[in-house]
């Protein structure tokens, strides 16, 4: 049982990162741990590029955020290689970047664990927030630092647990648990398509190939609007199994090599960079991901059909003086065949915190009037409810720019099974005793006058059921 | 035994499930545990104290630290929250949502109040601590009315900008005490903390000094109620998050949450293992908790629960073996040896592995027949098994290899930059030779007779 133990292990030295892969001298993905289900697709290969680019030795420290390796612009991913037991273990991790717009290609910024300060600083000096971006580098530059020394220490004391033939026999084990999965589940074909966002649309296919379970996205047309690189389509259809079997199964190779994803190139499932639909990644992969979750409740079990995540609504304020924040107000949940759609929460994976309105108020030239749930009536009727979305008004004290990068999301969503229409998002500025609404495409800028009153409506999630009369 | 009045001291820790005590007799000190109820306490202590001469009770300093489980049970369901307008569901929103293996919603952890006794009133103090709107008497009128209608006794006045200006809680303050209603106003407490706290943190503190007020000031009844007799004038002092304290003000309740931790000797960084909790003591000091509501303001010793727990409960995992889950099933209705549940908790197997029966308090606690009943159930797991054949001491042994792997796992996770990892806590000792054992190349040390380490007087002994 001892692949038991390297499996807990594993878990265990990823924990105190916000997402991360653990792999072997041959690539095999040991552990991961994901906070939005594209990482599943995307840690493993950074990993893959930079090792195939540059020798990476023990106590090397990449970093990178530059699409073309799988890395996000808005994440600055690590990856290390750490030495011990004549073994190479590639770690890689991912941490959040607020506001830098720099696109950062592979590079070494350490060396036997010792940071290149002279890069680090040239580095950073073409960011917008150099002071952070060189603090946030440090920081995860000591803790990768410190997960070798874990590593070295439970090495030196437990040699058997990390030997190669353990490591197989966790990355086999976990394959025919899998497949032991899948023999008990009947074996069939479930075909849905969903159409959103308009005139965007996806067909999707699961059935089995031997001991593959195959999602299929044939029939998908190509589109201008949206687009998921092959990994981050990986990534969504890992997690909507995992969900579906709703069982802590280890994220490794030995699970990874039982999904097969077919994304046609005719299709907006093989895009090259995710660069171009940057925002997009996470509600897009959280929507076929929930997509991929009904497709498998069709086949497996009754139609507990489960409706994705509206957007959120993601902007920036900015004045004169430079300063700025960032905030993301989240929308109100659908219900489903189970429970009323919850108020104003965010989505789990790329919902940030909001921050405190006094420090707001303190740092910011605004006034908050509000910023509460949407009244009672806004949600939308069924068997169940939709969850409430926000209303968020404020008044700027100088002129300001807001820019809003929401993605998609912010319109009607239908309800399921006869459930009402979740309402949309709105904003609106109430300008010189005149309030004007203004039409929220997936991104935007709008100036406002000193004294405006901005108001930000997040959307409402659809009800489910017809309300019997 | 005849002593001079003033020569005892009592030190008390109130936790989850067990209550420490121990006496100070001059350079003596004597320990007792045992598994509390409000309806016992009183009457536990006196036995206790039976030797104790008429008023020769010294000293007497409380812990507390059981409400922490009260959390989860909507103990501020009946007190009413009054904001400024516009924000009343601010804290809800605020709440950070939980996740596990993708799940297809986020949510939130239950509120600790109840969401229909929010109500807003118009008034706002800018940032500067300007009256921008002024609060006016009629609306308060008008909501103490209505509150008296649904009979709420207790309220929380929260207002933005109240650390800047307290003019406005204050005089909203005064209106409902002069109602009858008994008023916890959000900037109420040590100067210079409040001032840089935000309205978050001050404002779930105060919710929380108004949910414990009940039971606190109860517990604390009784434990005076049984201390009369043995002291001439009872004076009941707190350890806080600080330090300890001569009287625990309303505004200060939730400060004794985690005055047990501050009992840990301070000199070092500590792994203190006890029979509730598995805590990692630091030797840095914060300002704030992360409770699953959001970040509450309240000064303390720096510590993180570890991932693995004693109430951790136990379940078929998935390769054939018995899994360590993540669920914390804490002491409701707490391990299968204490004859009252049916579900295996990580306590379990330290009582198979013959750990617990060796502790002060616990032979009382462990009820005979429970070790054939947790054998069944191992066994009944492991015809689970299809492709395995296994016995139930196996599995024992199994869990026990993984709950010291993942025990010795954290603890160099967390203290990395150390060689010495030192334990302490009751279960400290039984741990240690087997982590040793486990880690031959890890330095794991015993802080001597720390079993008894949460009440502040075997601190104070400790350090002697």
């Amino acid at each position: 049982m001892s692949y038991v133990l390297l499996n807990d292990s594993l878990q265990l030295l990823l924990s105190p990162f916000q997402t991360g892969a653990i792999l072997n001298e041959e690539g095999k993905v040991l552990s991961l741990k994901a906070i939005a289900p594209s990482d599943i697709g995307h840690l493993p290969l950074i990993a893959q590029n930079i090792r195939r680019y540059f020798p990476v030795q023990g106590g090397d420290i990449f970093i990178v955020n530059e699409p073309a390796t799988g890395a996000r612009t808005d994440r600055l991913s690590f990856l290390t290689a750490c030495k011990f037991l004549d073994q190479m273990w590639y770690v890689v991790i991912g941490t959040d970047l607020c506001s830098t717009s720099l696109r950062i290609p592979p590079t070494p910024i350490a060396q036997k664990w010792q940071v290149n300060q002279d890069l680090l600083t040239a580095l950073s000096t073409g960011a917008r927030d150099s002071a952070y971006l060189k603090a946030t580098v440090l920081d995860q530059i000591e803790s990768l630092t410190n997960l070798d020394r874990i590593l070295q220490t439970l090495a030196t004391n437990r040699p058997q647990l990390f030997s190669k033939s353990k490591q197989s026999e966790l990355l086999t084990q976990t394959h025919k648990l899998v497949q032991k999965i899948f023999q008990d589940v009947p074996h069939g074909e479930s075909k849905l398509e969903l159409k959103f966002e308009g005139n965007q649309s996806v067909s999707l296919k699961i059935g089995f190939d031997k001991e593959l379970m195959v999602f299929d996205f044939s029939g998908t047309p190509l589109s201008k609007q949206v687009g998921l690189t092959p990994a981050a389509a990986f990534g969504s259809c890992t997690s909507a199994l995992t969900k579906f079997l709703d069982k802590p199964i280890p994220l490794n190779s030995g699970f990874f090599e039982c999904i097969s994803v077919s994304t046609p190139a005719q299709s907006w499932f093989n895009i090259k960079l995710q660069e171009q639909k940057k925002s997009q990644l996470d509600p897009l992969s959280d929507l076929i991901s929930t997509l991929g979750f009904n497709c498998l409740n069709r086949l497996y079990r009754d139609n507990i059909n489960q409706q994705h995540l509206q957007g959120q609504l993601t902007f920036k304020v900015s004045f004169a003086d430079q300063k700025f924040f960032h905030m993301t107000l989240p929308s109100g949940l659908s219900a489903d065949s189970q429970k009323p759609g919850e108020d104003s929460v965010s989505n789990w994976f790329y919902g940030k915190s909001l921050a405190s309105l006094e420090e707001l108020e303190t740092n910011y030239p605004i006034q908050i009037i509000e910023l509460q749930k949407h009244s009672k009536d806004s949600s939308s009727k069924g068997l169940h409810n939709g969850g409430r979305g926000l209303v968020f008004k404020l008044k700027v004290l100088t002129d300001a720019k807001i820019e809003w990068t929401s993605g998609f999301g912010l319109r009607h969503i239908s309800g399921l099974s006869g459930g009402g229409v979740g309402s949309a998002a709105e904003m609106r500025i109430y300008d010189s005793e005149k309030e004007t609404s203004v039409e929220l495409s997936p991104e935007g800028t709008v100036n406002l006058n000193k004294d405006s009153v901005l108001t930000l409506v997040t959307a409402s999630g659809a009800g489910w059921g017809k309300i019997n009369t | 035994m005849q002593r001079n009045p003033g020569e005892y001291n009592l030190s008390l820790s109130i936790g989850e499930y067990f209550a420490e005590a121990t006496l100070q007799i001059g350079k003596n000190y004597k320990n007792h545990r045992w598994s509390w109820n409000k309806s016992r306490l009183g009457q536990n202590l006196k036995e206790f104290l039976n030797e104790i001469p008429t008023g020769a009770l010294n000293t007497t300093q409380v812990s507390l630290r059981y409400f922490e489980s009260l959390f989860d049970h909507q103990i501020g369901s009946q007190i009413a929250q009054i904001t400024t307008r516009g924000f009343e569901n601010w804290l809800e929103i605020k709440m950070p949502a939980s996740f596990e293996y993708f799940p297809l919603k986020p949510h939130r952890h239950e509120a600790i109040t109840n969401p229909d006794l929010i109500f807003g009133v118009t008034e706002k103090i800018n940032h500067d601590g300007e009256v921008q709107i002024p609060l006016e008497n009629p609306e308060l009128e008008f909501l103490a009315e209505k509150l008296k209608l649904m009979k709420v006794e207790k309220l929380c006045i929260n207002f933005l900008h109240s650390n800047k200006n307290s003019e406005h809680e204050l005089k909203a303050g005064n209106f409902f005490k002069s109602k009858g209603f008994r008023v916890f106003l959000s900037h109420q407490g040590e100067n210079n903390i409040i001032t840089l706290a935000n309205e978050q943190q001050r404002w779930l503190r105060n919710i929380f000094n108004a949910s414990l007020s009940g039971s606190i000031e109860e517990v604390t009844g009784e434990i005076q109620a049984a201390l009369q007799s043995h002291s001439s004038e009872v004076k009941i002092g707190f350890s806080t998050g600080q330090s300890e304290r001569t009287s625990l003000a309303e505004e200060n309740y939730i400060d004794s949450l985690m005055g047990s931790w501050t009992n840990l000797p301070m000199k070092e960084s500590l792994f203190y293992l006890g029979l509730e909790k598995f805590v990692y003591a630091t030797n840095e000091k914060t300002t704030t908790w992360n409770s699953p509501w959001g970040e509450v303001l309240l000064p303390a010793r720096k510590v993180q629960y570890m991932r693995i727990q004693p109430t951790l409960s136990l379940e078929p995992g998935l390769f054939t073996e018995v899994h360590i889950s993540r669920e914390e099933l804490g002491y409701s209705p707490g391990p299968m040896c204490f004859g009252r549940s049916r579900r295996p908790l990580l306590l379990d197997v330290l009582n198979a592995k013959g750990i617990l029966s060796q502790l002060s308090g616990m032979s009382s606690q462990i009820n005979t027949s429970s070790l054939t009943r947790f054998a069944e159930t191992m066994t009944a797991y492991a015809r689970q098994f299809k492709e395995r054949s296994v016995t139930s001491e196996i599995l024992v042994n199994e869990l026990f290899e993984r709950c010291l792997l993942r025990l010795g796992t954290e603890m160099i996770s967390l203290n990395s930059s150390k060689k010495q990892m030192t334990l302490c806590g009751p279960l400290a000792e039984a741990f240690l030779l087997p982590l040793k054992k486990y880690f031959p190349n890890v330095e794991f040390t015993l802080l001597p007779n720390s079993e008894f380490l949460l009440t502040s007087h075997s601190t104070e002994g400790l350090a002697k």
